[in-house]
Protein backbone atom coordinates (compact mmCIF):
# COMPACT_ATOMS: atom_id res chain seq x y z
CA UNK A 1 0.00 0.00 0.00
CA UNK A 2 1.18 3.51 -0.87
CA UNK A 3 0.60 6.25 1.69
CA UNK A 4 0.68 9.99 0.94
CA UNK A 5 1.87 12.11 3.86
CA UNK A 6 2.11 15.91 4.04
CA UNK A 7 5.37 16.96 5.65
CA UNK A 8 7.70 19.82 6.53
CA UNK A 9 10.48 18.12 4.57
CA UNK A 10 10.79 15.40 1.95
CA UNK A 11 12.21 12.64 4.15
CA UNK A 12 10.85 9.85 6.31
CA UNK A 13 11.96 11.63 9.51
CA UNK A 14 10.36 14.99 8.55
CA UNK A 15 7.57 16.29 10.78
CA UNK A 16 4.04 15.91 9.39
CA UNK A 17 2.67 19.22 8.03
CA UNK A 18 -0.76 19.87 9.57
CA UNK A 19 -2.07 21.42 6.33
CA UNK A 20 -3.00 19.44 3.28
CA UNK A 21 -3.25 21.78 0.27
CA UNK A 22 -0.70 24.26 1.54
CA UNK A 23 1.74 21.73 2.98
CA UNK A 24 5.43 22.36 2.30
CA UNK A 25 6.28 18.86 1.05
CA UNK A 26 4.76 15.46 0.49
CA UNK A 27 6.21 12.04 1.13
CA UNK A 28 4.90 8.88 -0.49
CA UNK A 29 5.71 5.74 1.42
CA UNK A 30 5.26 2.27 -0.07
CA UNK A 31 4.65 -0.23 2.73
CA UNK A 32 5.47 -3.21 0.52
CA UNK A 33 8.81 -2.09 -0.86
CA UNK A 34 9.77 0.40 1.83
CA UNK A 35 10.42 2.90 -0.95
CA UNK A 36 10.09 6.58 -0.12
CA UNK A 37 9.56 9.38 -2.63
CA UNK A 38 9.33 12.98 -1.53
CA UNK A 39 8.81 16.27 -3.24
CA UNK A 40 8.00 19.91 -2.77
CA UNK A 41 4.35 20.86 -3.00
CA UNK A 42 4.30 22.67 -6.36
CA UNK A 43 0.91 24.23 -5.58
CA UNK A 44 1.78 25.66 -2.16
CA UNK A 45 1.74 29.27 -3.33
CA UNK A 46 -1.11 28.74 -5.80
CA UNK A 47 -3.99 31.15 -5.82
CA UNK A 48 -6.83 28.81 -6.65
CA UNK A 49 -7.72 25.14 -6.32
CA UNK A 50 -4.64 24.36 -4.28
CA UNK A 51 -6.16 21.41 -2.41
CA UNK A 52 -7.61 19.96 -5.62
CA UNK A 53 -4.29 20.15 -7.45
CA UNK A 54 -2.32 18.69 -4.57
CA UNK A 55 -4.81 15.84 -4.12
CA UNK A 56 -4.31 14.99 -7.76
CA UNK A 57 -0.63 14.31 -7.12
CA UNK A 58 -1.73 11.72 -4.57
CA UNK A 59 -4.20 10.18 -6.99
CA UNK A 60 -1.71 10.07 -9.87
CA UNK A 61 0.64 8.15 -7.62
CA UNK A 62 -2.03 5.60 -6.86
CA UNK A 63 -2.01 6.01 -3.11
CA UNK A 64 -4.59 4.25 -0.97
CA UNK A 65 -4.24 6.36 2.14
CA UNK A 66 -3.29 9.92 3.06
CA UNK A 67 -2.05 11.37 6.33
CA UNK A 68 -2.15 15.04 7.27
CA UNK A 69 -3.41 17.22 10.10
CA UNK A 70 -6.35 18.55 8.10
CA UNK A 71 -8.07 18.16 4.75
CA UNK A 72 -9.94 21.14 3.25
CA UNK A 73 -13.37 20.67 1.64
CA UNK A 74 -12.21 20.41 -1.99
CA UNK A 75 -9.23 18.15 -1.32
CA UNK A 76 -11.47 15.98 0.85
CA UNK A 77 -13.99 15.60 -1.94
CA UNK A 78 -11.35 14.68 -4.51
CA UNK A 79 -9.60 12.13 -2.30
CA UNK A 80 -12.90 10.63 -1.18
CA UNK A 81 -14.01 10.20 -4.80
CA UNK A 82 -10.73 8.44 -5.53
CA UNK A 83 -11.33 6.11 -2.60
CA UNK A 84 -8.32 7.38 -0.65
CA UNK A 85 -8.68 7.01 3.10
CA UNK A 86 -7.70 10.15 4.99
CA UNK A 87 -6.16 10.07 8.46
CA UNK A 88 -5.19 12.60 11.09
CA UNK A 89 -1.58 12.41 12.28
CA UNK A 90 -0.93 12.95 15.97
CA UNK A 91 0.58 16.31 16.77
CA UNK A 92 4.33 16.52 16.22
CA UNK A 93 4.68 13.06 14.65
CA UNK A 94 7.30 12.40 12.01
CA UNK A 95 6.29 10.79 8.74
CA UNK A 96 7.69 7.45 9.94
CA UNK A 97 5.85 7.62 13.26
CA UNK A 98 2.61 8.59 11.57
CA UNK A 99 2.87 5.68 9.13
CA UNK A 100 3.54 3.28 12.01
CA UNK A 101 0.55 4.68 13.91
CA UNK A 102 -1.62 4.27 10.84
CA UNK A 103 -0.52 0.69 10.27
CA UNK A 104 -1.26 -0.22 13.89
CA UNK A 105 -4.70 1.34 13.54
CA UNK A 106 -4.10 4.24 15.90
CA UNK A 107 -4.90 7.12 13.57
CA UNK A 108 -8.33 8.68 13.42
CA UNK A 109 -9.95 8.60 9.97
CA UNK A 110 -11.48 11.81 8.63
CA UNK A 111 -15.24 11.45 8.12
CA UNK A 112 -15.60 15.03 6.99
CA UNK A 113 -13.41 17.86 5.76
CA UNK A 114 -11.82 20.51 7.92
CA UNK A 115 -14.12 23.54 7.59
CA UNK A 116 -12.67 26.26 5.37
CA UNK A 117 -12.56 28.81 8.22
CA UNK A 118 -10.56 26.43 10.41
CA UNK A 119 -8.17 25.59 7.56
CA UNK A 120 -7.62 29.30 6.88
CA UNK A 121 -6.93 29.97 10.56
CA UNK A 122 -4.31 27.20 10.69
CA UNK A 123 -2.66 28.58 7.56
CA UNK A 124 -2.49 32.06 9.11
CA UNK A 125 -1.00 30.77 12.35
CA UNK A 126 1.72 28.87 10.50
CA UNK A 127 2.66 31.96 8.50
CA UNK B 1 -23.26 58.89 -24.14
CA UNK B 2 -22.03 56.19 -21.79
CA UNK B 3 -20.65 57.62 -18.57
CA UNK B 4 -19.04 55.32 -16.00
CA UNK B 5 -18.78 56.27 -12.34
CA UNK B 6 -15.82 54.70 -10.55
CA UNK B 7 -13.86 55.48 -7.42
CA UNK B 8 -11.07 53.15 -6.44
CA UNK B 9 -11.98 53.35 -2.78
CA UNK B 10 -15.36 52.00 -1.69
CA UNK B 11 -17.87 54.18 0.08
CA UNK B 12 -16.90 57.47 -1.56
CA UNK B 13 -20.38 58.01 -2.95
CA UNK B 14 -20.47 56.39 -6.40
CA UNK B 15 -24.06 55.29 -6.07
CA UNK B 16 -25.19 58.53 -4.41
CA UNK B 17 -23.60 60.58 -7.17
CA UNK B 18 -24.69 58.24 -10.00
CA UNK B 19 -28.32 58.42 -8.96
CA UNK B 20 -28.43 62.18 -8.34
CA UNK B 21 -26.65 62.70 -11.64
CA UNK B 22 -29.00 60.33 -13.51
CA UNK B 23 -31.92 62.32 -12.13
CA UNK B 24 -30.37 65.67 -13.01
CA UNK B 25 -29.85 64.72 -16.66
CA UNK B 26 -33.02 62.59 -17.03
CA UNK B 27 -34.28 61.02 -19.21
CA UNK B 28 -31.40 58.65 -18.59
CA UNK B 29 -30.55 55.01 -17.94
CA UNK B 30 -29.01 54.08 -14.60
CA UNK B 31 -27.14 50.75 -14.62
CA UNK B 32 -25.95 49.29 -11.32
CA UNK B 33 -22.88 47.31 -12.38
CA UNK B 34 -21.67 46.78 -8.82
CA UNK B 35 -23.10 43.29 -9.16
CA UNK B 36 -21.51 41.86 -6.03
CA UNK B 37 -23.35 44.37 -3.86
CA UNK B 38 -25.77 46.45 -5.88
CA UNK B 39 -27.61 49.04 -3.79
CA UNK B 40 -28.84 51.65 -6.26
CA UNK B 41 -32.35 50.19 -6.17
CA UNK B 42 -32.62 50.92 -2.45
CA UNK B 43 -32.53 54.65 -3.18
CA UNK B 44 -34.07 54.79 -6.64
CA UNK B 45 -36.99 52.54 -5.65
CA UNK B 46 -37.82 51.65 -9.25
CA UNK B 47 -40.90 49.76 -10.37
CA UNK B 48 -39.37 46.46 -11.43
CA UNK B 49 -40.89 45.09 -14.62
CA UNK B 50 -38.61 42.17 -15.43
CA UNK B 51 -36.37 39.77 -13.57
CA UNK B 52 -34.32 37.35 -15.64
CA UNK B 53 -31.85 34.64 -14.75
CA UNK B 54 -28.29 35.23 -15.80
CA UNK B 55 -26.77 31.91 -16.81
CA UNK B 56 -23.49 30.74 -18.19
CA UNK B 57 -22.53 27.39 -19.72
CA UNK B 58 -20.80 24.89 -17.46
CA UNK B 59 -19.68 21.35 -18.25
CA UNK B 60 -21.72 18.24 -17.61
CA UNK B 61 -20.02 14.91 -18.09
CA UNK B 62 -22.20 12.12 -19.40
CA UNK B 63 -21.38 8.87 -17.52
CA UNK B 64 -21.41 6.01 -20.09
CA UNK B 65 -19.78 8.21 -22.76
CA UNK B 66 -16.84 9.58 -20.78
CA UNK B 67 -13.69 7.48 -21.06
CA UNK B 68 -11.98 9.20 -18.10
CA UNK B 69 -9.07 10.24 -20.30
CA UNK B 70 -8.71 13.42 -18.24
CA UNK B 71 -8.10 15.78 -21.19
CA UNK B 72 -10.77 18.22 -19.93
CA UNK B 73 -9.31 18.41 -16.42
CA UNK B 74 -5.80 18.86 -17.84
CA UNK B 75 -6.95 21.72 -20.05
CA UNK B 76 -9.06 23.53 -17.42
CA UNK B 77 -7.10 26.63 -16.37
CA UNK B 78 -9.16 26.97 -13.19
CA UNK B 79 -8.96 23.33 -12.03
CA UNK B 80 -12.72 23.12 -11.86
CA UNK B 81 -12.73 19.53 -13.13
CA UNK B 82 -11.17 16.45 -11.64
CA UNK B 83 -11.23 13.13 -13.46
CA UNK B 84 -10.32 10.06 -11.46
CA UNK B 85 -9.33 7.26 -13.81
CA UNK B 86 -10.34 3.60 -13.43
CA UNK B 87 -10.82 1.76 -11.20
CA UNK B 88 -12.51 4.62 -9.33
CA UNK B 89 -13.96 6.18 -12.53
CA UNK B 90 -15.23 9.37 -10.96
CA UNK B 91 -15.66 12.87 -12.30
CA UNK B 92 -15.86 15.92 -10.05
CA UNK B 93 -16.95 19.42 -10.98
CA UNK B 94 -16.36 22.45 -8.74
CA UNK B 95 -18.84 25.03 -10.06
CA UNK B 96 -17.48 27.88 -7.94
CA UNK B 97 -14.12 27.56 -9.71
CA UNK B 98 -15.56 27.40 -13.24
CA UNK B 99 -15.23 30.54 -15.39
CA UNK B 100 -17.34 29.12 -18.25
CA UNK B 101 -14.47 29.42 -20.69
CA UNK B 102 -15.57 26.32 -22.61
CA UNK B 103 -12.13 24.82 -23.09
CA UNK B 104 -13.23 21.49 -21.54
CA UNK B 105 -15.91 20.98 -24.17
CA UNK B 106 -13.46 22.07 -26.86
CA UNK B 107 -10.75 19.54 -25.98
CA UNK B 108 -12.97 16.56 -25.13
CA UNK B 109 -12.14 13.88 -27.72
CA UNK B 110 -15.29 11.79 -27.12
CA UNK B 111 -18.34 13.04 -28.94
CA UNK B 112 -21.16 13.78 -26.50
CA UNK B 113 -19.16 12.87 -23.39
CA UNK B 114 -18.93 16.44 -22.14
CA UNK B 115 -21.78 18.80 -22.88
CA UNK B 116 -22.31 22.36 -21.74
CA UNK B 117 -25.42 23.20 -19.75
CA UNK B 118 -26.59 26.58 -18.48
CA UNK B 119 -26.05 27.34 -14.81
CA UNK B 120 -27.67 30.28 -13.05
CA UNK B 121 -25.05 32.70 -11.77
CA UNK B 122 -27.24 35.66 -10.91
CA UNK B 123 -30.17 37.75 -12.04
CA UNK B 124 -30.78 40.86 -14.11
CA UNK B 125 -33.53 43.19 -12.94
CA UNK B 126 -35.01 45.95 -15.05
CA UNK B 127 -37.43 48.70 -14.18
CA UNK B 128 -38.20 52.37 -14.22
CA UNK B 129 -38.40 55.24 -11.79
CA UNK B 130 -39.89 58.37 -13.31
CA UNK B 131 -37.73 59.33 -16.25
CA UNK B 132 -34.92 57.01 -15.22
CA UNK B 133 -34.62 53.56 -16.76
CA UNK B 134 -33.13 51.10 -14.33
CA UNK B 135 -31.13 47.89 -14.67
CA UNK B 136 -29.04 45.99 -12.16
CA UNK B 137 -27.15 42.74 -12.07
CA UNK B 138 -27.11 40.67 -8.90
CA UNK B 139 -24.39 38.03 -8.81
CA UNK B 140 -24.91 34.90 -6.73
CA UNK B 141 -22.72 34.68 -3.65
CA UNK B 142 -19.45 32.82 -4.12
CA UNK B 143 -19.30 33.08 -7.93
CA UNK B 144 -15.83 33.11 -9.44
CA UNK B 145 -16.15 36.25 -11.52
CA UNK B 146 -18.38 39.32 -11.77
CA UNK B 147 -17.06 40.13 -15.24
CA UNK B 148 -19.50 38.13 -17.41
CA UNK B 149 -22.57 39.59 -15.71
CA UNK B 150 -21.24 43.14 -16.06
CA UNK B 151 -20.43 42.41 -19.72
CA UNK B 152 -24.04 41.28 -20.23
CA UNK B 153 -25.43 44.46 -18.60
CA UNK B 154 -23.28 46.55 -20.92
CA UNK B 155 -24.26 44.51 -23.96
CA UNK B 156 -27.88 45.30 -23.19
CA UNK B 157 -27.40 49.07 -23.08
CA UNK B 158 -24.97 49.20 -25.98
CA UNK B 159 -27.52 50.48 -28.43
CA UNK B 160 -29.55 52.59 -26.01
CA UNK B 161 -29.90 55.93 -27.76
CA UNK B 162 -29.86 58.15 -24.64
CA UNK B 163 -27.43 58.69 -21.82
CA UNK B 164 -26.35 55.71 -19.74
CA UNK B 165 -24.79 56.06 -16.28
CA UNK B 166 -22.83 52.98 -15.26
CA UNK B 167 -22.35 52.67 -11.51
CA UNK B 168 -19.10 50.64 -11.35
CA UNK B 169 -17.84 48.42 -8.54
CA UNK B 170 -15.13 49.82 -6.26
CA UNK B 171 -11.49 48.85 -6.69
CA UNK B 172 -9.33 48.58 -9.80
CA UNK B 173 -9.72 44.91 -10.68
CA UNK B 174 -11.25 43.15 -13.69
CA UNK B 175 -14.91 43.94 -12.85
CA UNK B 176 -14.09 47.67 -12.75
CA UNK B 177 -12.20 47.46 -16.03
CA UNK B 178 -15.19 45.69 -17.57
CA UNK B 179 -17.59 48.35 -16.23
CA UNK B 180 -15.65 51.34 -17.54
CA UNK B 181 -14.34 49.91 -20.82
CA UNK B 182 -15.73 51.44 -23.98
CA UNK B 183 -17.54 54.21 -22.13
CA UNK B 184 -17.21 57.78 -23.37
CA UNK B 185 -16.16 59.25 -20.05
CA UNK B 186 -15.27 58.10 -16.55
CA UNK B 187 -16.24 60.17 -13.52
CA UNK B 188 -14.12 59.40 -10.48
CA UNK B 189 -15.84 60.06 -7.18
CA UNK B 190 -13.19 60.83 -4.58
CA UNK B 191 -13.27 61.77 -0.92
CA UNK B 192 -10.66 64.10 0.53
CA UNK B 193 -8.94 61.70 2.92
CA UNK B 194 -5.48 60.10 2.68
CA UNK B 195 -7.11 56.73 1.90
CA UNK B 196 -9.39 58.38 -0.62
CA UNK B 197 -6.52 59.99 -2.49
CA UNK B 198 -4.41 56.84 -2.35
CA UNK B 199 -7.12 54.70 -3.95
CA UNK B 200 -7.98 57.48 -6.37
CA UNK B 201 -4.38 57.40 -7.59
CA UNK B 202 -4.72 53.67 -8.27
CA UNK B 203 -7.91 54.02 -10.29
CA UNK B 204 -6.44 56.97 -12.22
CA UNK B 205 -3.50 54.78 -13.18
CA UNK B 206 -5.95 52.15 -14.46
CA UNK B 207 -8.06 54.68 -16.40
CA UNK B 208 -4.92 56.15 -17.99
CA UNK B 209 -3.94 52.69 -19.20
CA UNK B 210 -7.35 52.35 -20.81
CA UNK B 211 -6.93 55.84 -22.37
CA UNK B 212 -10.39 56.95 -21.29
CA UNK B 213 -11.23 60.61 -20.72
CA UNK B 214 -11.89 61.21 -17.05
CA UNK B 215 -12.47 63.82 -14.38
CA UNK B 216 -13.03 64.07 -10.67
CA UNK B 217 -16.09 64.64 -8.52
CA UNK B 218 -15.12 65.42 -4.93
CA UNK B 219 -17.65 64.10 -2.46
CA UNK B 220 -17.78 65.13 1.21
CA UNK B 221 -15.72 68.19 0.29
CA UNK B 222 -14.62 70.35 3.21
CA UNK B 223 -13.41 73.94 3.32
CA UNK B 224 -9.65 74.17 3.47
CA UNK B 225 -9.05 70.52 2.62
CA UNK B 226 -7.14 70.35 -0.66
CA UNK B 227 -5.97 66.72 -0.66
CA UNK B 228 -7.83 65.81 -3.85
CA UNK B 229 -7.13 69.17 -5.51
CA UNK B 230 -3.40 68.76 -4.93
CA UNK B 231 -3.47 65.29 -6.45
CA UNK B 232 -5.56 66.46 -9.40
CA UNK B 233 -3.19 69.33 -10.06
CA UNK B 234 -0.17 67.02 -10.03
CA UNK B 235 -1.92 64.86 -12.63
CA UNK B 236 -3.35 67.71 -14.66
CA UNK B 237 -6.85 66.40 -14.03
CA UNK B 238 -10.05 68.35 -14.02
CA UNK B 239 -12.30 68.63 -10.96
CA UNK B 240 -15.83 68.86 -12.24
CA UNK B 241 -17.82 69.26 -9.06
CA UNK B 242 -17.57 69.43 -5.28
CA UNK B 243 -20.38 67.91 -3.25
CA UNK B 244 -20.05 69.44 0.21
CA UNK B 245 -19.81 67.27 3.30
CA UNK B 246 -23.26 67.08 4.84
CA UNK B 247 -24.49 65.21 7.87
CA UNK B 248 -27.99 65.58 6.54
CA UNK B 249 -27.14 63.61 3.37
CA UNK B 250 -25.55 60.90 5.53
CA UNK B 251 -28.70 60.71 7.64
CA UNK B 252 -30.90 60.49 4.57
CA UNK B 253 -28.64 57.80 3.10
CA UNK B 254 -28.99 55.68 6.22
CA UNK B 255 -32.77 55.84 5.77
CA UNK B 256 -32.49 54.74 2.14
CA UNK B 257 -33.13 58.23 0.81
CA UNK B 258 -31.14 60.68 -1.28
CA UNK B 259 -31.50 64.44 -1.81
CA UNK B 260 -32.91 64.06 -5.33
CA UNK B 261 -33.26 67.45 -6.91
CA UNK B 262 -30.27 68.99 -5.15
CA UNK B 263 -27.14 69.97 -7.08
CA UNK B 264 -29.11 69.55 -10.33
CA UNK B 265 -27.98 72.76 -11.91
CA UNK B 266 -24.36 71.99 -11.13
CA UNK B 267 -24.67 68.43 -12.39
CA UNK B 268 -26.17 69.63 -15.66
CA UNK B 269 -23.09 71.81 -16.07
CA UNK B 270 -20.93 68.76 -15.40
CA UNK B 271 -22.88 66.92 -18.09
CA UNK B 272 -22.39 69.77 -20.54
CA UNK B 273 -18.67 69.79 -19.85
CA UNK B 274 -18.44 66.01 -20.38
CA UNK B 275 -20.30 66.38 -23.64
CA UNK B 276 -17.78 69.01 -24.79
CA UNK B 277 -14.89 66.68 -24.03
CA UNK B 278 -16.28 63.28 -25.00
CA UNK B 279 -19.54 63.74 -26.86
Amino acid sequence: MKIFITAKGNAIDSIVDPRFGRAEYYVIYDTETGKVIGGKNPHKEGRIAVGISFAQIAIENGVEAAISGNFGPNAFEVLKAAGTKMHRAKEGQTVKEAVESLLSGELEEFREATPREVAEKIEKELK
Amino acid sequence: MKIAVASGKGGTGKTTFSLLFSKAIAPSFYVDADVEEPNGAIFLKPTVNSVEDFTEPVPRIIPGKCTYCGECAKACPYKALVIIPPPAKKTLFFPELCHSCGVCAYVCPEKGALIEVPRKKGIIRRGKSGEIDFMEGVLNLGEASAVPLIRELKRRVKNYPGDVIIDAPPGTSCPVVEAVEETNYVLLVAEPTPFGVHDLSLVVEMIEMLSLPHGIIINKAQEGNTLVEDFAESKGMEILYRIPFSEEIARMYSRGELPFGEFEEGFRKVYKRIKEIAG
